[in-house]
C-alpha cells in the first residue's frame, strides 16, 4: 500500500493552510490540522503501523473508525491510541507498539515460524513442565505479552464529571440521529445528542459530497439550536444503566445522563471477511478508503481491487476512480449485475468486473502485491491480480451495544446474514442503518419516526417495520479455495479459523467456552471485527444454526475508558470539628476516625497523659454522636433499644448505657442525660453516630416511634472534655454555676454559661479524673475553647489527642467498642454484667439471647492485663495461647487493646481470654509475640484509682 | 441507575438511599416466639426469586425508612410506601 | 483575652487561604467582608458564578405532626408541599423600618426548615417556639450544625451539575423549590432562590463538612471561572437584583 494526498475537495475536514509536523518511530512527518494521525501516515506513505499481537505480523489501515487493533500506537506516556481516530497535534512524538527493534524489523515475527507450536490455547498445555523453568517462562511471556508501555511516573491527570439531563438522548449524530432528534425537539422534549466523531453527520461526513446533503444537515443544526437542544460532539456513549441512566466519555470527562427515553441511532459498521492473508497491510474495509478520501483527500494506494457483497462496494470504486485512483477489478459476490450507473462508470474506466466472485487470498511481503478473485460457486478458475491495497465492503455490523445491554434481543437473520433486534424494552427506539440495511431516504424518515415515538412517550418503535431491506453482508464464512495463509477470524489476538475448529474439537464447543478459550474477540477490538464470524464459524463447527450458537454478553464500556475519568474529581467527604484549624495551627498530629480527622496528639502522649492526672487537659470530643430525643415516649424507646434501665433515670442524671441487637451484641454505648422529662441527650460513639441515628430512625418509624422525635445534634454542639484534679478550679471562674461536689456530683448533668457562651456541662469521666464534658453550641467553639485553654495553661493544662485519650481510659480498664468489642461480643463477656437489666419491664433487643447467655455463663471473657515488657512491642491483635508440649500452640484469645502506662509504669491492657482463665485474679499466661512467648498476669477491675475516688471527688 | 421513588421527596437516583434488607417484623415480644421463630426472624429470609418488600432508607435525603416492592429477577419496581402499623399485625397473622 | 464571645463558620480557613478581609458582623460571627472587592465580585457573580459563606443566617429544625401548620402560623406563610419554598417577610421588631428575608421548606410530612437572615435569629426562634406552645412539636435551633453557601451566576447550573445528580436547571428546578439530595457525596438541602434574573442556589449541610464542600465546589467551578465573593459583595448583590 502506498497513499498518498490528493488535492482539496469540498467536504475534507483538514486545513492545507495549517501544516503539522510530527515524529513516527523516530522519522519526521508532515500532516495537517484535521488529519489523525493514521490518515497523515497513509498520506505519507507509511503501510505498516503496528505488529499483531502473537505472530507479529505486520499489520496497517484496516477499519479506519477506531474499531480494529491494526493501528495502535504509543504517544508519550499513553499507550494503545487509535491513531485512526486521534487527532494530528503539532510536535507530537509516536511510537509502535509491540515492535524490537523497529516496525519494519521485527524479531518477534521470528514466533511465526514456530507457529505449529503455539496453537489456540497452547499456554494451557505448555510451559507447566518442568516446573522450575515456569519463572523464566513467566518473564518471558510478561515481555512479550500486552502493547504499550506504562509509565509508573506519570503525573497526576485533572478529570471530572458531569449529571445530564435529557427527555431524549439520542445517539448517533448521522441522518437518523439528527432527524429524530430534530422530531423530538419539535415535539416540546429537551433533546441531548451525542456522537463520537468531530462532528455530527455520521457517514454522510465521508459518503460522496453531496450539496443537499449538507444542506439538510445546517437545517437540522439550525432547528436544533433554536429548540435549545445540545448537542455533544468528540463523546462515545459507553454504557446503558437501568431507568435509561446512560454513560458517556469525552476525554476527561465522564459525563453521567438521565434519559426519558432512549434514540439508539448507532449506525453499523463493517467487518472484515475471512480468508487467506486478510491482515495483511493494503486489505482494508471500503468505509475505511472512504474515510480517508472524503475526510482527509488520502488515497489508500495506486492500484486497487474493490471486493463487495451490495452496492456500497461499486459507490467506493466509483469515488477513488474519481479520484484518480486505478481501479483494477472489482469482485461483486452477487451473481446479478451491479447498480447500472455505477455498472456504467467502471465499464467505461477500464474495470474489469467479477460478478459472483469474492477475494480468496492476498500476498505481499511488506503489503499488498497480488490478490486472488475466485468465483462463489466454484465453477471457475481463480483470477490472480497486481495490486497495491483492496478495499473490501462485506460485512455490516450494527452498532447495537447499548441496545442490548438494555435488554433488547439479537436475532440472526439468515437472509440478511446479519444480526437484528428485537424485544426493545421500553424506551429505547431504533433508527437507522442499526436497525438493518436501508436506503439513506429511509434513514431520514426512520430518524423522524423514532424521534417523535420518544418524545411522545409511547411504547417501544420499530421503525423498521413495512420495508424490505436489502441485504448488505455476506453469507460466505470463509472464502473458498483459501489457502496458503493463515486466515484470520481475530486481528486482535491472532485467531485463525483453523484455531475455531481445533478449539471447536477438543470441546469448546459452545460460544462463551470457545471465546474464552480462544481469547477471540477478547483484545481491543472486544468482537467488532471478529464477534459475528466468530459465531458462524461455532455454528459450522457444531452444526448448531447461527441462532441456536448465540452470542456474549455485551457490557459497558461500550468503546474503551480511563480509569481516571472514571474516577473523576476526587471527592472524599472528611468531617472536621469545629477547632480543626486551632488543632492544625498548634501542630497536632491528626489521624484518621472514622469519617473525621482528629488530633492523636500534640507533644507526647506521654506528657498529656501526665498532664491530666496531674494537673488538667482539654479534649476535642466534637466526633462524638449527640442526639437529642424528645417527647413522652423516649423512655419506653430508650429501655428496648439499650440493656440498661432509662425509666427510672431522674432529671439532670447521667447514666451510662450499652446499645445491643436482638443476638445481643454490642452495637454502641455512651451515656445518656436526662435534661427534663421529655428531653434526653444521647451520646453515642464517633465512628458509630451515623450508624447510632439510622437504627434508632429505623425503630422509631416502624413501630416503637410513638411519642419521640430524634434531632441529630452531632455537628450542632461542639464538645471539650476538661479533665484533671485541678479542672474545677480552672472552670469555677468561668462559670456562674456551683462546680462544688455537693451541688454538681458525678453523673450529673447541668446547663451553665461559660465565659458567656450557653453549655451543657456533663460530669463523667472516661479518662477517670474529676472532669466535665462541656457542649457548646459549634459557632463558640473557637472562642470556648481558646478561653479555656488561656485560662488553664496557668495550671498547667496541656490540649490533648485521641491516643492520650486511650491511654487514660486504658487505666481506668474501660473498651472501646468496635477495639475491644467485635461481631461476637455481647456485655456479658465484655464484662459489663451490671449494665444488663434482663427483669426490666420493657422487652429489648437482645433480650433473649443475654438471658440465654446468662445462664450459660459467656465462653470468653474481656478482662484486663499487665506485662513487664514494653508496650511498643505488644501490637493489639497478638494471640494468647496455651503452649503444648509438641506441635504448634493452641490459640485460646487475643489482645484488644495494650499500651504503655506512664502512670502506673507498667504495660497494661485489655484481652479475651476464655473463661476459666479469666475467672482469677493475677492468673499468667502467654501471649505469642514474634515467635516468642510473653508472660502475662490477669487484671481485674481498673489499674488505676479502683475506688473511682479521683472521679467522685 | 435504578430510580426509587421516596414517599416524601419523589423519584431519586438509588445513590441515594441504603438498602434495609427483607422486610422481616420481629416478634412481639421476643419472649413470646418459640426458639424455631426467633431463629427464622434472626437468621433466614425468604430470599425470594420474584418480588420481595424491602427497607430502604432515604439517607442523602429526608430521613425516611420506607418499603418497596421490587421484583428481583428483572429490579422493576412497583411501588414504595411508608410502613403502617397494620402492616406488622397483617405479617404476624399469616406466620400465625 | 477576647472577653466576647466570636462565633466562626467552618470555613474560616478556606477564606484565609483566598485572602478575605476578616470582619465581625452583628451577634458576634466573624465573616468574609470581601476578597477582591465588591465590585469585581458582583462583576464574576453576572457573568460566571460565584460562592459566598452564609452559615451564619438562622436555621431551624421543626418535628411533629404539626410542625407544618405550626411554622405557616410563625412565619405567616403557608408552608405547602415538600420541596416548596415559601417566602415570608417578617418584620423585624428591633427596627420598624427593616424586613427580614424568612424562608420555609416542607422535608418531610413531619419535618420542616425554616431560615432566615441572620439578624433575624432570635425573633425567628421566638415565634416559632411560640407557635409550637405546649404541643408534641419539637423546635431545635440548627444554626450552629450548618453550614450555608450561596452559589449566584450564570453558570451556577453547570456547576451544580457537576456535583449533584438531580436535574438543577430552571426547567426542572426553578427558582422557589427545594431538594434534600447528594450533593459532592454529602447530604444537603438545595434551595433555588434566584437573584433577578441570575440563577442562585443556597446548600446547607452539616458544618463538619463545610470546608470539604467549599473546596470541592471550587475545585469544580475552575473551569468556570469560579470565584469567592464576600458578605459585602453578597449583600450589595441581593440589594441590586430586589425586583
Amino acid at each position: 500500500m502506498k497513499g498518498r494526498r490528493i488535492e482539496a475537495r469540498p467536504g475534507q475536514v483538514v486545513d492545507r493552510a495549517e501544516p503539522l509536523s510530527f515524529q513516527f518511530d523516530g522519522r519526521s512527518y508532515t500532516g495537517y490540522a484535521g488529519d489523525t494521525i493514521a490518515s497523515a501516515l497513509t498520506a505519507a506513505g507509511v503501510g505498516i503501523l503496528s505488529r499483531s499481537f502473537k505472530y507479529h505480523r505486520p499489520r496497517g489501515l484496516l477499519c479506519g473508525a477506531g474499531h480494529c487493533p491494526n493501528c495502535l500506537v504509543q504517544i508519550g506516556d499513553e499507550p494503545s491510541v487509535r491513531s485512526c481516530t486521534r487527532p494530528l497535534e503539532q510536535g507530537m512524538d509516536i511510537r509502535s507498539q509491540n515492535a524490537w527493534p523497529s516496525l519494519d524489523n521485527d524479531l518477534m515475527q521470528l514466533t511465526e515460524s514456530v507457529s505449529r507450536f503455539l496453537p489456540v490455547g497452547f499456554y494451557y498445555k505448555i510451559f507447566h513442565r518442568p516446573r522450575f523453568l515456569w519463572p523464566a517462562f513467566e518473564h518471558l511471556l510478561r515481555n512479550a505479552a500486552g502493547l504499550g508501555v506504562i509509565d509508573p511516573q506519570t503525573p497526576e491527570g485533572s478529570y471530572d464529571k458531569q449529571y445530564l439531563h435529557a427527555d431524549v438522548v439520542v445517539v448517533g449524530g448521522g441522518p437518523a440521529g439528527l432527524s429524530a432528534a430534530v422530531a423530538a425537539a419539535d415535539h416540546g422534549s429537551r433533546v441531548l445528542l451525542i456522537d463520537e466523531n468531530a462532528d455530527v453527520g455520521g457517514h454522510l461526513r465521508f459518503d460522496r459530497p453531496d450539496e443537499t446533503v449538507t444542506e439538510r444537515i445546517a437545517q437540522c443544526r439550525k432547528a436544533l439550536d433554536q429548540a435549545g437542544a445540545t448537542i455533544l460532539t468528540r463523546t462515545s456513549v459507553v454504557g446503558w444503566y437501568q431507568d435509561h441512566w446512560l454513560s458517556a466519555v469525552r476525554g476527561n470527562r465522564l459525563y453521567k445522563i438521565r434519559a426519558g427515553a432512549v434514540v439508539v441511532a448507532s449506525g453499523a459498521f463493517e467487518a472484515p471477511p475471512i480468508f487467506a492473508g486478510n491482515d495483511r497491510p493494503g486489505v482494508l474495509l471500503a468505509s475505511a478508503a472512504q474515510r480517508l478520501l472524503h475526510l482527509h483527500g488520502v488515497i489508500p494506494g495506486q492500484r486497487g481491487v474493490i471486493v463487495t457483497a451490495s452496492d456500497a462496494g461499486w459507490a467506493v470504486a466509483v469515488d477513488l476512480i474519481e479520484a484518480g485512483v486505478d481501479i483494477v477489478a472489482i469482485a461483486d459476490e452477487r451473481p446479478e449485475p451491479g447498480p447500472p450507473e455505477q455498472h456504467e462508470t467502471l465499464t467505461t474506466a477500464g474495470v474489469v468486473i467479477h460478478q459472483g466472485y469474492t477475494i480468496s487470498a492476498a500476498r505481499g511481503a511488506r503489503g499488498v502485491d497480488e490478490v486472488d478473485l475466485v468465483p462463489v460457486d466454484g465453477t471457475a478458475a481463480k483470477q490472480t491480480i497486481r495490486c497495491d491495497f483492496v478495499a473490501l465492503s462485506t460485512s455490516w455490523i450494527p452498532s447495537a451495544e447499548l441496545a442490548t445491554m438494555a435488554g433488547a434481543r439479537s436475532h440472526y437473520d439468515e437472509t440478511l446474514a446479519e444480526m437484528t433486534l428485537e424485544d426493545l424494552p421500553e424506551g429505547i427506539f431504533l433508527a437507522g442503518r442499526v436497525a438493518g440495511p436501508c436506503t439513506a431516504e429511509q434513514e431520514w424518515i426512520q430518524g423522524s419516526a423514532a424521534g417523535t415515538a420518544a418524545a411522545a412517550g409511547g411504547p417501544s418503535h420499530d421503525s423498521t417495520t413495512g420495508t424490505t431491506p436489502i441485504p448488505r453482508s455476506s453469507q460466505i464464512v470463509v472464502s473458498p479455495g483459501s489457502a496458503g495463509d493463515k486466515r484470520f477470524v481475530c486481528f486482535c489476538e491472532d485467531v485463525t479459523d483453523t484455531d475455531i475448529e481445533t478449539a471447536v474439537a477438543e470441546g469448546y464447543d459452545r460460544i462463551e467456552l470457545l471465546k474464552r478459550y480462544s481469547t477471540v474477540g477478547m483484545g481491543p477490538c472486544q468482537g467488532r471485527m471478529c464477534g459475528l464470524n466468530s459465531i458462524r464459524l461455532c455454528a459450522q463447527n457444531t452444526g448448531q444454526s447461527v441462532q441456536e450458537t448465540g452470542r456474549t454478553t455485551g457490557r459497558p464500556p461500550v468503546t474503551p475508558v480511563s480509569l481516571g475519568a472514571l474516577a473523576g474529581q476526587k471527592m472524599e467527604p472528611v468531617q472536621l470539628s469545629a477547632i480543626h484549624d486551632w488543632h492544625v495551627g498548634h501542630e497536632a498530629r491528626l489521624m484518621v476516625a472514622g469519617p473525621w480527622m482528629r488530633p492523636e496528639h500534640y507533644g507526647t502522649p506521654e506528657d498529656e497523659v501526665r498532664a491530666v492526672r496531674e494537673a488538667a487537659g482539654l479534649i476535642d470530643v466534637s466526633p462524638l454522636g449527640k442526639l437529642k430525643l424528645t417527647g413522652p415516649g423516649v423512655a419506653t424507646l430508650l429501655e428496648r433499644l439499650y440493656v440498661n434501665p432509662w425509666k427510672d433515670l431522674r432529671r439532670g442524671r447521667v447514666r451510662y448505657g450499652i446499645m445491643c441487637n436482638d443476638e445481643g451484641i454490642i452495637l454502641d454505648d455512651g451515656v445518656c442525660a436526662r435534661i427534663s422529662d421529655h428531653e434526653w441527650y444521647v451520646s453515642t460513639t464517633s465512628t458509630g453516630a451515623s450508624g447510632a441515628v439510622e437504627w434508632m430512625e429505623w425503630w422509631r418509624q416502624s413501630g416503637w416511634g410513638d411519642g419521640v422525635h430524634i434531632t441529630d445534634m452531632t455537628e450542632t454542639h461542639a464538645a471539650f472534655n476538661l479533665a484533671g484534679p485541678l479542672s474545677r478550679q480552672i472552670l469555677q471562674p468561668l462559670t456562674s454555676r456551683d462546680l462544688s461536689h455537693g451541688k454538681f456530683p458525678y453523673m450529673r448533668a447541668r446547663r451553665a454559661k461559660v465565659a458567656g457562651v450557653p453549655c451543657l456541662l456533663l460530669r463523667i469521666g472516661f479518662t477517670g479524673e474529676l472532669g466535665y464534658e462541656i457542649h457548646c453550641p459549634a459557632g463558640y467553639a473557637r472562642y470556648l475553647w481558646e478561653t479555656l485553654i488561656e485560662a488553664g495553661i496557668p495550671h498547667g493544662l496541656l490540649p490533648f489527642g485521641v491516643e492520650a485519650q486511650r491511654v487514660l481510659r486504658l487505666e481506668k480498664g474501660h473498651f472501646i467498642v468496635g477495639q475491644d468489642t467485635d461481631a461476637l461480643t455481647d456485655p456479658l463477656a465484655a464484662d459489663a454484667p451490671w449494665a444488663v437489666r434482663l427483669d426490666k419491664d420493657e422487652d429489648f433487643l437482645g433480650r433473649r439471647a443475654l438471658t440465654r447467655i446468662s445462664e450459660e455463663g459467656p465462653r470468653q471473657r474481656l478482662v484486663g492485663f499487665r506485662t513487664r515488657r514494653r508496650a511498643d512491642a505488644l501490637v493489639e491483635g497478638l494471640q494468647v495461647v496455651r503452649p503444648a508440649d509438641r506441635g504448634a500452640p493452641e490459640i485460646i484469645g487475643w489482645i484488644s487493646s495494650c499500651r504503655y502506662s506512664p502512670t502506673l509504669q507498667e504495660t497494661i491492657g485489655l484481652c479475651w481470654l476464655p473463661t476459666e482463665l479469666a475467672e482469677q485474679q493475677d492468673t499468667p499466661f502467654h501471649i505469642h509475640v514474634e515467635g516468642q512467648l510473653e508472660l502475662a498476669h490477669v487484671h481485674h477491675g481498673p489499674f488505676y484509682d479502683p475506688q473511682g475516688e479521683r472521679l467522685r471527688s | 441507575m435504578l430510580r426509587l421513588e421516596c414517599p416524601s421527596c419523589g423519584p431519586r437516583n438509588a445513590a441515594e438511599f441504603r438498602y434495609g434488607g427483607e422486610y422481616n417484623p420481629r416478634p412481639a415480644p421476643s419472649s413470646s416466639a418459640t426458639d424455631n421463630e426467633w431463629t427464622r426472624y434472626l437468621y433466614l429470609r425468604q430470599n425470594s426469586m420474584g418480588v420481595q418488600t424491602e427497607w430502604w432508607y432515604h439517607r442523602s435525603g429526608c430521613g425516611m425508612w420506607f418499603l418497596v416492592e421490587r421484583d428481583r429477577r428483572t429490579n422493576q419496581v412497583t411501588r414504595s410506601w411508608q410502613w403502617t402499623v397494620d402492616m406488622d399485625d397483617d405479617a404476624r397473622q399469616e406466620t400465625t | 483575652m477576647t472577653t466576647t464571645p466570636f462565633l466562626t463558620s467552618p470555613l474560616e480557613a478556606c477564606w484565609t487561604r483566598l485572602g478575605a478581609t476578616i470582619v465581625e458582623a452583628g451577634h458576634g460571627w466573624r465573616v468574609p467582608d470581601s476578597f477582591a472587592g465588591h465590585d469585581a465580585e458582583m462583576r464574576i457573580a453576572r457573568r460566571a458564578v460565584v460562592i459566598g459563606d452564609d452559615t451564619p443566617r438562622g436555621k431551624f429544625r421543626l418535628q411533629g405532626d404539626g410542625a407544618q401548620q405550626q411554622a405557616s402560623d410563625a412565619i405567616g406563610v403557608a408552608v405547602t408541599g415538600t420541596g416548596v419554598v415559601c417566602e415570608a417577610r417578617v418584620a423585624d421588631r428591633e427596627d420598624a423600618d427593616r424586613i427580614l428575608q424568612v424562608e420555609g421548606v416542607l422535608l418531610r410530612p413531619d419535618l420542616c426548615h425554616v431560615g432566615c437572615e441572620m439578624d433575624g435569629q432570635t425573633q425567628v426562634l421566638e415565634v416559632l417556639t411560640q407557635s409550637v406552645g405546649d404541643s408534641d412539636t419539637t423546635v431545635t435551633d440548627v444554626t450552629h450544625g450548618r453550614f450555608e453557601l450561596r452559589v449566584v451566576g450564570p453558570a451556577a447550573p453547570v456547576l451544580l451539575s457537576k456535583v449533584c445528580g438531580l436535574d438543577v436547571d430552571s426547567r426542572a428546578f426553578p427558582s422557589g423549590t427545594a431538594m434534600q439530595t447528594s450533593v459532592a457525596k454529602t447530604a444537603q438541602l438545595v434551595i433555588r432562590s434566584d437573584l433577578g434574573e441570575l440563577p442562585a442556589y443556597r446548600l446547607v449541610g452539616g458544618r463538619a463538612l463545610g470546608a470539604y464542600v467549599w473546596d470541592t465546589l471550587m475545585e469544580a467551578g475552575q473551569e468556570l471561572g469560579v470565584e469567592p465573593i464576600g458578605a459585602q459583595g453578597l449583600g450589595m448583590l441581593t440589594e441590586t437584583t430586589k425586583p
